[in-house]
């Protein structure tokens, strides 16, 4: 009885903020129609998606998206890695610990977008900028969140750990990163979110080379040329990789294990 | 006459704190032997170094002086020739389940070589501590007694010598707490592991123990060594067990609250060191 009316609860909800959405893309074809605004600043959503559709099937803003995916990727990949070293090391070494913890109250507050100028100065104009920007942006969350969750691990658990004779690498493995797993997920999903803002902020201060670009390249680039519509199918793109990476992964990630472990606090 | 069924000796174990200025005494001249299969249990108040001792026994922490062996060989640290089975309840690893959580200890202490038998020796664990049918549940659907029968199982699954008890019935409720020392005879007979229980439960050490040793504190030291005869199973009402409830109980004794809450605070900052001083370990 009680199951089948909270699912009818969430159904509800899902079903109110669905028709909300609805409701606000009818409410701006409307608007749009009427021509209170300028046309060219304001499209209807029709024309956004018939846009849209005509960029899908040319393989414009596909060729976009894994261009920034992979800028992403990149960068969130070198920030993983660092972020494991660091935490690894901060671990076993109490005057390391003290050196992170300065490091992430001194840079944590610096948005990444802010050493882009000087980074741009180091290592030009390319790609490898973005990927410089969305690593320091992406890194302290990393880092933060596995510091915490790798000293939030039960002492007991840990004694259990070594009670069956696990010790350095094997403790780490066994015990110490599946007990900091709520918070490696925690930091995947703010590090994540970061790493879009970052790419799409750099990109739309110089794109990448040689006209080759990402998303933000090519809101930037579209806006430069005034096709609006186009501007906002950027936008709409960016929010549906958003949604999808967040339900498809990481919530898929969450269902399997930190919910079916009991370990969220939810 | 040295007896050979010695299963662990004690000798002169000395084990000091240093809370900044301050030395503390945390146990004092320990010396003590087990017998194999003895089921010994540990009282004394709160500060009295009962729990170091068994930390020491696990090899969690090192004395300061003296040592502790196992038959004959120096224990130099953790081993799952001593299993021990912690009071806290977060002591099951909440990323496996019941069952897993057994297995998974079976499978790093290559104690046995396939998935199939470590899973048959798991559920036989499982049964022994009454959880049979509850394995593909997490830890966090098992109630509180749920929670210390796996860890008892999951101590045993990997065939200590010693069973290391660190009053692992302290958060239950009275009648959770009064099945399981019930069962834990019943276990303790039916493996014929050798058991170190602490508790600060009069009537648990004598419901369970051969041998209860009574601690007193500053300085952690054996006051006294009650062989316990009784004949089990034992009950409270008995005469014989009120006898030896009123002996423990003068010999614990009464201090002033005010004694009682500073030792509590050495307790804690003690603990609190233990935690910052784990990660080194690694």
């Amino acid at each position: 009885m009680k199951v089948t009316k909270l699912k009818k609860k969430s159904m509800n909800k899902t079903l109110n903020q669905g028709l909300f959405i609805v409701g606000v893309m009818i409410l701006w074809e409307l608007v749009a129609r009427a021509q209170w605004f300028p046309v060219l600043l304001f499209p209807s959503l029709s024309s956004v998606f018939v846009n849209l559709l005509t960029e899908l099937v040319n393989g414009e803003i596909g060729g976009r998206l894994l261009f920034s995916l992979y800028l992403i990727g990149a960068g969130l990949g070198l920030a993983v890695v660092t972020a494991a070293v660091t935490a690894t090391s901060a671990l076993i070494s109490p005057i390391i610990s003290d050196w992170v913890q300065a490091l992430m109250a001194v840079l944590h507050p610096l948005p990444g977008i802010a050493v882009l100028p000087i980074i741009i100065l180091w290592l030009g104009t390319g790609p490898q900028s973005i990927i410089a920007v969305i690593w320091f942006s992406s890194i302290w969350p990393l880092i933060t969140n596995l510091h915490t969750g790798l000293r939030s691990v039960p002492a007991t658990q840990m004694e259990a750990g070594r009670n069956l004779g696990l010790k350095g690498i094997a403790l780490i493995r066994f015990i110490l990163l599946p007990g900091a797993f709520p918070y490696i997920l925690t930091g995947l999903r703010v590090a994540w979110a970061r790493a879009w803002q970052a790419s799409v902020a750099a990109e739309m201060v110089f794109g990448a080379s040689g006209g080759e670009g990402g998303l933000g390249w090519f809101i930037y680039k579209k806006r430069f040329f005034m096709e609006i519509p186009s501007v906002f199918g950027g936008m709409i793109v960016i929010i549906l990789v958003g949604l999808l990476v967040e339900r498809l992964c990481f919530e898929w990630v969450e269902v399997r294990t930190i919910r079916r472990w009991g370990m969220t606090s939810e | 006459m040295v007896s050979n069924n010695e299963e662990l000796v004690i000798e002169n174990l000395d084990k000091t704190y240093y809370l900044g200025e301050r030395r503390i005494n945390a146990l004092e001249r320990i010396n003590l032997q087990v017998k194999t299969g003895e089921f010994i249990n540990i009282i004394g108040p709160s500060g009295c170094g009962k729990s170091t001792l068994l930390r020491c026994i696990a090899g969690f922490e090192k004395p300061t002086n003296g040592r502790v062996k196992l038959r004959s060989n120096e224990i130099k640290g953790p081993g799952i020739d001593r299993m021990m089975v912690f009071q806290d309840f977060e002591q099951l690893f909440p990323w496996y389940t019941v069952l897993g959580n057994i297995v998974f200890a079976l499978k790093v202490t290559k104690m046995i070589a396939t998935a199939k038998e470590r899973k048959e020796i798991a559920k036989h664990y499982l049964k022994m501590v009454g959880l049979a049918g509850f394995e593909d549940l997490y830890p966090h659907q098992l109630s509180g007694g749920m929670k210390q029968r796996v860890a008892i199982a999951r101590a045993l699954s990997v065939q200590p010598r010693i069973l290391l008890m660190d009053e692992p019935f302290g958060s239950l409720d009275a009648m959770t707490r009064s099945t399981l020392q019930e069962e834990l005879i019943r276990i303790w007979k039916e493996t014929k592991v050798t058991i170190i229980f602490v508790t600060h439960n009069i009537e648990e050490a004598i419901i369970l123990g051969d041998q209860i040793i009574v601690f007193e504190a500053n300085p952690g030291r054996v006051k006294e060594v009650i062989k316990n005869t009784l004949s089990r199973p034992r009950s409270p009402e008995a005469n014989d067990f009120s006898q030896i409830w009123e002996r423990i109980h003068k010999l614990l004794g009464f201090k002033n609250r005010e004694r009682v809450l500073e030792e509590r605070n050495l307790i804690r900052l003690f603990q609190e060191e233990r935690e910052l001083s784990l990660l080194p370990h690694l």
